[in-house]
């Protein structure tokens, strides 16, 4: 049975007045999945999400969560991380996770536990919000997305202001909730950590939407760069194999520029006295740049 | 509608409400504790005749030679609309806080639907500006068992004066509301409720001084407001209760619309 879609986007478009938003977004994302929507500052990631969580209204298309229209029906089953933290400055943080748990339908069973990995004491619990730190405003934030423990996570930049250690931490989490089947929708810019923990992306430039696809199809797709030391003289020609898009030589030195799966070339390379190879993966980072390198004549 | 949605901003209002409410029970106490020292209605006819008459109106429509009609003057009194005031703009603004610190995100991304959530700040604001006159009623009620000259007034119709105060600054308030729901910050509604107060206020007070203003006064929520009639245990005519009333739901519905069709970004 396929998986059930949990979140639909279907020519999505916001405008704010002649300002754009984004433009005729669709996506869909899968029970279980954890979802990457990637792009660099201002290109509608926060819109999105927004329009998910029914604080903006579409100018046209449509957004569902769990088949329904954004609304309190669907926000039952949300967690939400908010690139924005807005508390209550005043109130402990105690207070706050039980003010908005109130809010919720189900109790806040799993709030002890985020307490204990995120590190927050019954002492820090204890303090008014006014005199949190950054990371430890976004450890709040997370207990209290985390805590009634929701189908669908949508985390906007959820690491922000995290230490490392804090940071593996939310991965863990986030793996460990993606096994029990549920899903998260995961915004960021940390291409890092998306490469990390997410098995498909979308990436928006300018409000529409680029690229959405697994990040191993995305990795398939990209140039690999292969650095080879030959303790003798070679053929370059010879190795021309399969995949292998470039050819060049410095020296004992040949690099080679490799698209898809680097088998034919690896077997080339046995034919001939090889000292030393290095191969490193394509990163995300680099695939982000290549979409967003800004075109010529911009 | 959760409770904790209408406690949420009571509770962080509470020191405020508590100074506005002292301070309006201090007003209403030392207005009615020191009513025999003015000598009664001959000695009020003297002083009133030797003041201008600017601040003459300032005790609207009220006769101040009756005792209902003297005190009826101490609800228009500036401290008192600064204490209700102040509390009504308090609360009724926390919306707009809510949506300019995205404090509302928080909320709205749980099961709270936009009209509760609305509603729930409008009732919170109610609530507050209910607590601060009801503290200004009782008061009133010690300052009328202390001295005997103000029992001619009968406590029933003194509490049905604070309660017709009420439904005027919940008028006052519904507009406010109205504000808080359109705006995005909580400077700007502050500005629109005190504007709409201010000018509601200056319409009722020009409108006495001068007769081509008087017609204007209409358009003013205070000219339906005739506290002293409550005070002498006559019925405030049914269509100024009316018109009040129906500021206020009309304030709210148009209000709860707003908000539900606006566009959360703060």
């Amino acid at each position: 049975m396929a998986p059930a879609t949990v979140i639909e986007a279907r020519e999505l478009t916001k405008r704010y007045g002649r300002r754009r938003g984004i433009e005729g977004v669709s996506f869909s994302v899968q029970a279980g999945e954890t979802f990457g929507f990637l792009g660099p500052n201002g290109a509608g990631k926060t819109t999105t999400i927004r329009l998910l969580l029914g604080l903006l209204w579409p100018t046209s298309g449509s957004v569902s969560a769990f088949g329904l229209p954004p609304g309190p029906e669907a926000m039952a089953r949300v967690g939400y991380v908010p690139g924005d933290l807005g508390f209550y400055e005043q109130m402990t943080g105690a207070a706050l996770l039980e003010h908005l748990a109130g809010l919720q339908r189900d109790p806040p069973r799993l709030r002890g536990d985020l307490c204990a990995r995120f590190e927050l004491s019954q002492a820090d619990l204890a303090a008014p919000v006014r005199a949190y730190s950054r990371g430890m405003r976004q450890k709040l934030a997370l207990v209290q997305a985390f805590q009634h423990d929701p189908d669908l996570l949508v985390l906007d930049e959820p690491t922000e202001g995290l230490d490392p250690l804090m940071r593996e931490r939310l991965y863990e989490l986030l793996r460990q909730t993606a096994a029990q089947g549920k899903t998260v929708f995961l915004s960021s810019h940390v291409l890092p950590e998306v490469e990390r923990v997410c098995e498909r992306v979308a990436m928006v430039r300018e409000g529409r939407l680029i690229v959405e696809e697994t990040v191993a199809s995305l990795r398939a797709r990209m140039l690999r760069r292969m650095e080879v030391v030959f303790s003798a003289p070679v053929d370059l020609e010879a190795l021309r194999v399969t995949g292998v898009v470039n050819v060049q030589a410095d020296g004992s030195r040949v690099t080679l520029l490799i698209r898809g799966s680097p088998v034919p070339a690896l077997k080339a390379l046995l034919r001939h006295p090889v000292e030393d190879l290095v191969f490193e993966r394509a990163r995300l980072e680099e695939i982000f740049l290549e979409h967003y390198r800004p075109e010529p004549g911009r | 509608m959760r409770a904790s949605l209408v406690l949420q901003p009571l509770r962080t209002a509470r020191w405020t409400l508590a100074a506005l409410a002292a301070g309006l029970g201090a007003l209403m106490l030392a207005a009615t504790s020191t009513y025999e020292v003015f000598g009664g209605a001959q000695m009020l006819s003297q002083l009133l005749s030797r003041m201008p008459r600017a601040i003459r109106t300032i005790a609207g429509d009220e006769n101040m030679l009756t005792t209902a009609g003297y005190f009826g003057t101490i609800f228009f009194h500036p401290l008192a609309l600064t204490f209700k005031g102040g509390a009504a703009i308090a609360l009724v603004t926390k919306l707009a806080q809510d949506v300019e610190t995205h404090a509302a995100d928080l909320l709205l991304s749980r099961p709270v639907s936009r009209v509760e959530l609305a509603l729930a700040r409008y009732l919170a604001a109610f609530a507050g500006v209910g607590a601060v006159i009801a503290c200004g009623a009782l008061a009133f009620l010690a300052g009328r068992a202390l001295t005997p000259a103000v029992q001619e007034l009968e406590a029933a119709h003194v509490i049905a004066a604070f309660a017709y105060d009420l439904l005027l600054w919940a008028a006052i308030t519904s507009v406010g509301f109205v504000a808080a729901c359109l705006s995005s910050a909580r400077g700007t509604t502050v500005s629109w409720a005190v504007g709409f107060a201010a000018l509601s206020y200056l319409i009722n007070f020009v409108g006495q001084l001068w007769k081509p203003m008087e017609p204007a006064r209409r358009a003013s929520v205070f000219y339906y407001f005739r506290p002293g009639m409550a005070l002498a245990g006559s019925a405030p005519p049914a269509g100024y209760l009316a018109f009040l009333a129906c500021v206020a739901v009309a304030g709210v519905l148009l209000g709860l619309l707003a908000f539900r069709r606006r566009d959360i970004a703060g």
